[in-house]
């Protein structure tokens, strides 16, 4: 199903009745940051398999930008290199390559040599002459967000930023990754910095887990089924508990962790998207603006925490040393890049509420963390148990309430927890479980959500990707419990074992209210 | 003498009275195994029923095979009919299996009927009860359906999508009239589609794409002559057109091109069309055979289990009548402009070319596979409705070969 409206509908006779009526225009990728790491695993792979499973026109084209001294040869061969390490249908098809491969080039520059910008602008006017990629380009930051302001003002200098694209041809849009931003402020200060040379409808802010077929999927289950939007809502739902839990540690990544630390990294972004796909109204239509106007009314509808409700709806902790799978593993403070002081957490527990018509009293938890029991992510409503006089002794305390959850990795599905009786002369109850799988078990590799989000910017469709007020507003929320940690640094932060489900405190965070968390 | 392996060999045999009875208790068999083992017990859940009619026994294994690679996606009962018209005798033989693979998360049911020559006609009466109530019935049909026998038209009664392949039949004038006729007839209860029909999608995409821009759009209402290339093996073989009559169908319908005269050098081959567009401009559809391309057919085991091991040395193959190339020539305001979509000689890609004066397309390769041309039949099964376009584009191929409907 494509959840985003169709963009740019084609004019072309032949495109009617075409599964996929959107088609890509011919365009440039420029990616800042074309020798690192997501380009070598993320952006090379997916433009390769987009290539591949053929939605990119032919014209389609590369261009890398860094400061290496790499020429096209060299270029196209850390990009064979990454297609072929990273690629999920690699090896790589030598013909396909052989088509793909001429379109890449690269482009040695200075993030802020304002020369080197003049040579893309050269380069680009080339390019769509010779390719016929007539003036549509996007620009790619797979750089720090250090270099995000002087990047965009440098195009816009060199003439590459405005909305019409060069010579009044063309268009020009520009994806930054997260995080956007460490607080609302520098949020802003980013936001208005790339305004100078960017209108809201052409940035993209990428957060790759709207790229996933299973959050994605989260709209599908709620409106396009008959059963669970009437009951979804405070009358029937008890609790919504959403975990982002890994159990690796920060391993190499110590230095940007100490920068953000568990509440930056995953809350401020991925979480808060989850909630808000969760949580949110249905719009009238899965266009970008619409989808992205309920998103924002749930923010909205989350109070600003006081002081004294962080200390009790708050956890944070931060894993200690110990053994995962018989192996000895560092703590966090042991990591390298890491202070041996540091308080940054590496899990963070939350209880929220969301005022609104629908949620009032239906508190939200989310927990999140590195070294924890094992990788999943999960979004589970958990339904108010119906009155069991019928089943009285039966044992239907200990029943369990029925659950469906929204299983985002691994193992992506959805599945329903509910009571059956057991077959026998006696009223035994017992509960079930009803799986469906997505994903691996469907016997085809979904898409990678980076080709999901790559495509949707070369179609013009912005749905999945976060808009300013969004992310401004989620923003707000984390900064109210950060400047709240940091004003009584004497608070707790509890370490906890590697391998368990974070410190203690985050149980009693939930415990409190007479629930659990569910045992994943 | 070769023992030629029965593929059914594991399946139970039961009594055609005691099939729903026999499934439900293989089903509770096997979740008391899975509760043994402390493996989680499977739900038996279905999303459709596949009703697939073979003439041969041992096609309907190979098939079966196909089918079990679907369950994943298409958790469905499989009602095999394996009915060979030369298998003299009254009888009609049950056989059952359920099967569950924890790894791929797959499963569901099988029940292969064994038809004999005369009890052939009384298929509906056993077919249609085994049809799961309440969910989508797809009948597919393997080689050329029975044209107007009450047995095929009281399965399509039954069904709500008939499958068929165009490249398995053998007399593409009489199919293609015996198909769009059932078409138009059966609109209201069964839609109908077709395997060549989805394998040629990546074909008409990449077709599309040269006028995707809207400096080329100009060129598709000025071509001037299109050539369909299809595979063809021998030339003393009987050849099948079908897929590049639909092909040709598809671009004539999207543009409203209209069959004005035929001149055929053969039954079946090197035919030359003249159509007329809605300004009453002239194209020259060429359909041409290839002669000495290796083909068969895409289910066959071989050949399925090249299709997943890429990489393997087998030799390549194409389904019959597959498109080998389309050309199309346009001329505008004098320029002209040529957009060609060749296989190349490994049979799995397929290259594009064009020129267009003042305009620079530079080529693409794609790899067909990757784009679905072999997988087609997992396609037919997501979807339920008419396909207009399909439909149309039918009734325009009909009409090239001289019998089809005036709508």
């Amino acid at each position: 199903m494509e959840i985003a409206l169709a963009s740019q509908q084609s004019q072309n006779p032949l495109r009617v009745g075409m599964r996929s009526a959107r088609n890509v225009a011919p365009c440039v990728m420029v990616i800042f940051g074309a020798t690192g790491d997501l380009t070598h695993r993320k952006l090379l792979p997916a433009l390769y398999n987009l290539a591949l499973e053929h939605p990119l026109p032919p014209q389609f084209t590369v261009v890398g930008v860094a400061r290496r001294p790499f020429s096209n040869e060299e270029f196209r061969q850390q990009a064979l290199d990454s297609i072929n390490q990273f690629s999920r249908r690699r090896p790589v098809n030598e013909r396909v390559w052989d088509t793909f491969s001429k379109g890449l080039y690269y482009h040695q520059s200075q993030f802020d040599d304002k020369s080197g910008y003049e040579g893309l602008a050269k380069l680009l006017e080339q390019l769509d002459q010779e390719r016929g990629t007539g003036g549509n380009h996007i620009f790619y930051l797979a750089t720090p967000p250090s270099f995000y302001g002087t990047i965009g003002d440098l195009l816009n200098s060199a003439g590459l930023a405005s909305q019409d694209g060069n010579g009044g041809q063309g268009w020009s849009r520009i994806i930054v990754e997260k995080p956007f931003g460490h607080d609302l402020e520098s949020a802003m200060a980013l936001n208005k910095e790339l305004n100078k040379a960017f209108k809201e409808d052409q940035i993209y802010r990428i957060d790759h887990y709207l790229g996933k077929e299973t959050v994605q999927n989260i709209m599908v289950l709620r409106f396009g089924n008959g059963i669970f939007e009437p009951i979804w809502d405070r009358r029937y739902v008890d609790n919504v508990q959403i975990t982002v839990a890994e159990n690796i540690g920060v391993d190499s990544r110590g230095d940007y962790y100490e920068e953000a630390g568990a509440m930056r990294d995953m809350v401020q972004n991925h979480m808060m998207q989850l909630l808000t796909l969760v949580a949110m109204e249905p719009p009238t239509n899965f266009g970008a603006n619409a989808v992205r106007d309920e998103k924002v009314k749930v923010l909205r509808a989350i109070p600003p925490f006081a002081e004294a409700e962080i200390a009790a709806d708050t956890v944070r902790g931060q894993y200690g040393p110990g053994m995962v799978g018989g192996e000895v593993v560092r703590g966090y403070r042991q990591e390298p890049g890491v202070n041996p002081n540091s308080r940054t957490e590496t899990f963070v527990a939350l209880k929220l509420a969301i005022e609104n018509w629908r949620w009032a009293g239906v508190p939200f938890y989310l927990r999140t963390g590195k070294r924890l029991t094992k990788r999943i992510t999960e979004v589970a409503i958990q339904f108010k148990r119906p009155p069991y006089l019928l089943f009285q002794g039966t044992g239907t305390d200990q029943m369990q309430p029925n659950v469906l959850s929204l299983r985002i990795q691994p193992n992506e599905g959805i599945s329903l927890l509910f009571e059956a009786k057991v077959p026998g002369q006696e009223m035994q109850l017992r509960s079930v479980n009803m799986d469906f799988l997505y994903g691996s078990s469907f016997g085809v590799e979904p898409p990678e959500a980076y080709e999901r989000l790559l495509l949707d910017c070369m179609l013009g469709d912005s749905t999945l990707f976060t808009r300013i007020d969004e992310t401004e507003y989620s923003w707000q929320l984390i900064d109210a419990i950060e400047h709240a940690w940091s004003r009584s640094l004497a608070a707790a932060l509890p370490q906890y074992e590697p391998g368990t489900w974070g410190p203690k405190e985050a149980d009693a965070l939930i415990e409190r209210d007479g629930r659990t968390w569910r045992r994943l | 003498m070769t023992q030629v392996q029965d593929p059914f060999a594991t399946m139970r045999p039961v009594e055609l009275g005691k099939v729903e009875q026999e499934l439900d208790n293989m089903w509770r068999d096997a979740n008391a195994h899975l509760a043994a083992t402390g493996a989680p017990a499977v739900s038996r859940n279905s999303v459709l029923t596949l009703v697939l009619y073979t003439t041969s026994r041992t096609y309907a294994g190979h098939l079966l095979e196909v089918v079990h690679t679907l369950s994943s996606q298409h958790p469905s009962r499989a009602v095999i009919v394996a009915a060979d018209p030369k298998d003299e005798g009254d009888e009609i033989q049950a056989q059952i299996a359920t099967f569950v693979n924890t790894d791929t998360n797959s499963y569901g049911e099988d029940i292969v009927l064994t038809a004999q020559s005369n009890a052939i006609k009384h298929l509906p009466g056993v077919v249609l009860p085994l049809i799961v109530s309440g969910l989508p019935a797809f009948l597919w049909w393997s080689g050329e359906p029975p044209w107007g026998s009450e047995m095929l038209e009281s399965l399509i009664d039954g069904s709500d999508r008939l499958i068929v392949d165009i490249g398995e039949m053998t007399h593409i004038e009489r199919s293609l009239g015996a198909l769009e006729n059932l078409m138009l007839r059966k609109a209201a209860r069964c839609a109908i589609s077709d395997t060549s029909w989805t394998a040629q999608a990546p074909w008409r995409d990449l077709v599309a794409q040269f006028f995707d821009s809207p400096a080329v759009l100009p060129y598709l209402s000025a071509a001037e002559r299109v050539s369909v290339d299809f595979a063809a093996g021998e030339e003393d073989a009987q050849e099948n057109s079908g897929q590049a009559y639909l092909f040709a169908g598809w671009l004539a319908s999207r543009l409203g091109w209209k069959t004005q005269q035929t001149h055929a050098r053969s039954m079946d081959a090197n035919r030359q069309h003249t159509l007329r567009d809605t300004n009453g401009r002239a194209i020259l559809l060429e359909v041409n055979p290839r002669y000495g391309v290796n083909q068969r057919n895409w289910w066959e085991p071989d050949i399925y289990a090249t299709t997943f091991n890429a990489g393997q040395d087998a030799p390549p193959w194409v389904r019959p009548g597959a498109l080998m190339s389309i050309h199309i020539t346009a001329r505008l305001e004098g320029k002209r402009a040529t957009f060609t979509v060749a296989r190349e000689q490994d049979l799995a890609h397929a290259t594009t070319l064009c020129h267009i004066p003042d305009i620079a397309v530079p080529s693409q390769t794609i790899h067909l596979d990757s784009v679905g041309e072999r997988e087609p039949i997992s396609e037919q099964l997501r979807s339920l409705g008419h396909d207009s376009v399909y439909e149309e584009a039918l009734t325009a191929a009909a009409q090239f070969v001289g019998t089809g409907k005036i709508r």
